[in-house]
């Protein structure tokens, strides 16, 4: 009898696990996102009459500052940011910065390649393992920067996204109906401080490929 | 009545459901056998699993079932877990039912950046009807092939004609028995097999540059043999010039067809052509036999950038060779189409022997123009680089020269190296022209093939003029000695070289002391000279003290590298401005074919008949079974028509943002691909907040309302374009309420029937 009612118990396990593994065996939960903000940015003006667009959204962390131009300003200039996040540790300091550069014409956008050619002039010297590999995100392609070297006398870590619209998105935006800022090539720049930079490296991914157009692109017809 | 109970009875049995589950397995058998034979899953379920027989089987199981349970009336306490198991039995049969008769699957193909909420339903067909009113507004509709409405009350379409599996060719230049190109009249093909020993026939004469050019000769044909035609027709007029390229003399001119056969000579030398047109990169190769001891094969490229030059063949840092090799012919056109795979090439020859080739493939053509994104239609395109100025080979030439001279005007004199910067200050005090005289010497230089400038070389008028002034005592006391040791070695190297010999080969036979690099021969003689220069100081004077200026000015340039093929700017520009823009209307052809076993790759064809008012056109249109391909226009751009899967709104709309492939680490094996998406339902019970979800191979995205959204695929691996990603959308709307819940009870059931079965009496 005892033996009778250690079979059935063993039994009993054997078909809750079974089917336990059968229900939930090949589940996988989405892992919750941390405290993020969504940031909305404005563009540019196109001249001093004009208002300025909201054209881009990007995602950060709740602790990161925001730093958005003065509504005065116009922004005409390409090379003042549109916005620009800090991240504090102790005196130490991380510049993320969001610039957008617009295009009248296909033909006539800057090539990503030569934004990093910028970038990599402003360091004094540059560690041989800096890298660019290609990116592609919420419909912008292009190029992203990696490296350490000397700016300021001081170890530099720079991450930069120079990225463009996907031809077939630039097409469909070149329409009349819409902001023609809505197809400009945009650049992601954080520099900082080596290490501070490796502690935040993935943060500072995950910031850059939230990166996107408010709005949805269309698709063509 | 007995036959009703024996009915009832029968319905409920055992032996009904053996019979059953019998047939079932005879279906399943026949299902697997007829997909593993024909390789469709399609053609299988149409004769098996979505044939009426096999749904009335699964009726047939409800009834037995639902019977079987009913047959144990009264229910006593024992029943139970029967009752239970065969009520999740039948939940879950209502909920197949259900799922068949109301439930839509279907795809969905996203760019990075954009969205969507419409689906395709595959092995469905439909037309996409868009409308483009007088404002630039579109609407669009959809028309079912059996419908007998027309989506647009003004417009009547019907269903004239369809086969279930065609191909589709693309036509572009060459259109049945006439070439078209946009602008022109129509012109007649021929075809080659009509002509295998006559001259091949023009089909007209066209003016594509501006005048006064000549007009150029069109040529359109249809061939088995492309190469054959490409030959005969560029080879027709074609005229070798071959030039003394120091005195300018006309050594030989004559047809490239008869100098192939018989090589072309003159007083002191012989040439050997080879014409090269089998392969993309056409050429010219032509093997010198020439009194001065040259013994060389210049290659003549006769497409590209470098098209005309004539590049030594293998030894290119002495300079180009004293004679110059130029073509002539009637510039045409050339259209021929394959016979075989409807390919169409299209050739350009300019009047200096240029090929400019272009492939416009039956299917899959690379690029198209699309005027109003369709609405008036597609072109096919084509780009001839050809300049009615600065053609030639000595165009080019003085081009290069003209750019040269530009930029060492511009050249600040302290920028200059020590031998320009002494030229440049015996040009001064000579009162001459700096760049003009550098660019002289160095293009005088260039053409006599020669490591140094030859002794027997006339010298070059400016040159002349300044060499008195060349003052040596400025520079470093040893150089003017190692140049005139320098000139002294090559009188013994340059005539080998010219001869084709190795410089390594003839530096060992010399037993040259020093230690020499590998690799490239022109670094080689570089080092070299600079061993030589660097070993000045222990050289013992030069007794050759007759040596020529000319010859030691280019010793002394040679230790800096400096020659004309080092200083050759590109002209892609100036060749590339007014290139022939050529265009025609792209037209598809579709040829009906007996249908496919596979029935998911056929490519059903349907031809339209659409009416409006006193109108009426007629249309063929080619499934596209991924609607991703083009709208074809109606009525003068008034419509666009696809022939695509029918197409179904969902309430929910996705958002893709960022698509990628997860490889293991340190390997480019994927070990998984995800998305991420915002999802925003439509629901008005829902609030329409949008949700972000990552999607990928093991993680489903599911709804309350029964939509399940798997990830299917990646139009690419690769970060360097937007990534297209397919999305399998599927709605069952009893499965919350119906077959996950009979699933349960039907677990319950089972349980229940192993733990409460009665002890059996022995």
């Amino acid at each position: 009898m005892v033996g009778l009612k250690k079979n059935i118990r063993l039994s009993c396990i054997y078909k809750i696990s079974l089917f336990l593994t059968l229900a939930f065996g090949c589940s996988q939960e989405n892992i919750p996102p941390k405290s993020l903000i969504y940031h909305e940015i404005l563009g540019r003006k196109t001249n001093q009459f004009s208002e300025k667009p909201w054209l881009y959204r990007i995602k950060a962390p709740a602790s990161w500052t925001h730093v958005i131009p003065a509504a005065s300003e116009s922004l005409i200039d390409t090379t003042k940011f549109l916005s620009e996040f800090l991240i504090h540790e102790d005196e130490s300091m991380i510049r993320i910065t969001i610039h957008n550069f617009p295009s009248e014409k296909i033909e006539s956008r800057i090539p990503p390649l030569a934004q990093i050619a910028r970038w990599k002039q402003q360091f004094s010297s540059l560690d041989p393992t800096s890298e660019v590999s290609p990116q592609s995100f919420s419909g912008f392609v292009g190029l992203f920067f990696e490296g350490t070297g000397i700016i300021n006398h001081e170890p530099t870590t720079m991450m930069g996204w120079s990225m463009q619209l996907d031809p077939t998105h630039y097409r469909t935006l070149s329409q009349p109906n819409y902001h023609p800022q809505l197809r400009a090539d945009v650049t992601i720049k954080a520099v900082g401080p080596k290490n501070l930079m490796a502690k935040h490296y993935s943060a500072i991914y995950a910031f850059a490929k939230s990166f996107e157009l408010i709005e949805e692109i269309p698709t063509g017809l | 009545m007995n036959v009703i109970k024996n009915l009832f009875h029968f319905l409920g049995s055992v032996h009904f459901a053996i019979s059953l589950i019998g047939v079932t397995a005879l279906f399943v058998l026949a299902g697997t056998i007829i997909e593993s034979k024909t390789g469709s899953h399609l053609f299988a379920a149409y004769y098996t699993y979505q044939h009426p027989a096999f749904l009335l089987l699964l009726g047939l199981f409800f009834i037995n079932i639902l019977f079987a349970a009913l047959r144990r009336w009264p229910f006593k306490f024992h029943h139970i877990p029967f009752l239970i198991t065969h009520l999740g039995l039948l939940m879950i049969l209502s909920g197949v039912f259900i799922k068949s008769s109301f439930g839509i699957q279907g795809t969905m193909s996203i760019l990075e950046g954009s969205g969507s909420h419409e689906i395709l339903i595959p092995n469905t067909y439909s037309i996409k009807i868009f409308k483009k009113n007088t404002l630039g507004t579109v609407l669009s509709s959809e028309y079912s092939l059996h419908s007998r409405s027309s989506p647009f009350p003004e417009l009547q379409i019907e269903t004239v004609g369809y086969a279930p599996h065609s191909s589709e060719i693309t036509e572009t230049w060459i259109k049945g028995d006439r070439g078209v190109i946009a602008g022109l009249k129509p012109f007649k093909v021929f075809s080659e097999k009509n002509f295998l020993d006559i001259s091949l026939p023009i089909s007209a004469r066209v003016s594509l540059l501006p005048s006064p050019a000549e007009p150029w000769n069109l040529y359109a044909f249809y061939t088995a043999d492309v190469l054959k035609v490409l030959q005969r027709v560029y080879l027709e007029g074609l005229v070798i010039k071959i030039t003394d390229s120091i005195t300018n003399q006309l050594l030989y001119q004559g047809l490239v067809q008869e100098a192939l056969i018989t090589p072309p000579q003159w007083k002191e030398g012989k040439v050997f052509l080879q014409l090269n047109l089998e392969e993309e990169y056409f050429h010219i190769i032509a093997q010198i036999e020439d009194p001065k001891n040259i013994q060389t094969e210049l290659k003549i490229p006769l497409t590209g950038p470098e098209a005309l030059d004539n590049i030594p063949e293998r030894i290119q840092y002495l300079g180009r060779i004293p004679i110059a090799i130029d073509l002539e012919r009637p510039a045409a056109l050339l259209f021929v189409q394959n016979e075989v795979f409807n390919d169409t090439s299209l050739f350009a020859f300019d009047p200096y022997g240029r090929i400019h080739k272009e492939s416009f493939p039956a299917k899959g053509l690379s690029s198209l123009i699309a005027y109003d994104n369709g609405w008036g239609g597609y072109y096919a395109h084509s780009t001839i680089p050809f300049s009615a100025t600065r053609a030639k080979r000595q165009q080019k030439e003085d081009a290069d020269l003209a750019t040269l001279t530009y930029t060492l005007e511009k050249a600040p004199p302290e920028k200059l190296s020590p031998p320009l910067r002494m030229l440049y200050n015996a040009c001064q005090k000579a009162h001459c022209d700096f760049a003009q005289c550098c660019a002289e010497y160095l293009s005088l230089w260039d053409k006599s093939y020669s490591w140094l400038y030859p002794i027997e070389y006339p010298t070059p008028p400016l040159f002349a003029q300044v060499s008195k002034e060349l003052d040596w005592s400025e520079e470093s006391p040893t150089i003017k000695k190692c140049c005139a040791w320098l000139s002294r070695f090559f009188l013994e190297i340059d005539p080998l070289l010219r001869q084709g010999f190795s410089p390594r080969k003839i530096l060992e036979q010399f037993q040259w002391p020093a230690p020499l690099p590998q690799g490239d021969e022109n670094f080689l003689l570089t080092t070299l000279t600079q061993q030589i220069f660097s070993v000045g100081d222990m050289l013992p004077d030069n007794q050759a003290r007759e040596v020529v200026e000319a010859r030691l000015f280019s010793a002394y340039l040679r230790a800096y590298g400096i020659h004309l093929q080092n200083m050759r700017s590109s002209n892609e520009a100036l060749q590339t401005e007014d290139s022939i823009q050529l265009e025609c209307p792209l037209t598809l052809r579709h040829l009906p074919k007996p249908p496919l076993q596979k029935v998911e790759e056929c490519v059903p064809v349907v031809k339209l008949k659409l009416t409006k008012e006193d109108k009426t056109e007629e249309l063929i249109l080619s499934y596209d079974r991924s609607a991703m391909g083009l709208y074809w226009p109606a009525f003068e751009g008034e419509y666009l028509l696809r022939f695509q899967p029918r197409s179904k709104k969902i309430p929910y709309h996705i958002r893709l943002r960022n698509a990628r492939r997860i490889d293991y680490p340190h390997s480019t094996q994927p070990f998984s691909y995800e998305s991420d998406f915002l999802i925003k339902n439509f629901n008005p019970k829902e609030n329409s907040k949008e949700e972000e979800k990552t999607i990928s191979m093991n993680n489903v995205h599911e709804t309350w309302d029964g939509f399940r959204f798997y990830l299917a695929g990646l139009s690419t691996n690769e970060e360097t374009a937007a990534k297209r990603v397919q999305l399998v959308v599927n709605h069952d709307p009893a499965k919350y309420w119906l077959t996950y819940p009979g699933g349960a009870i039907l677990s319950l059931g089972i349980a229940l029937l192993f733990f409460c079965r009665k002890p059996r009496s022995h």
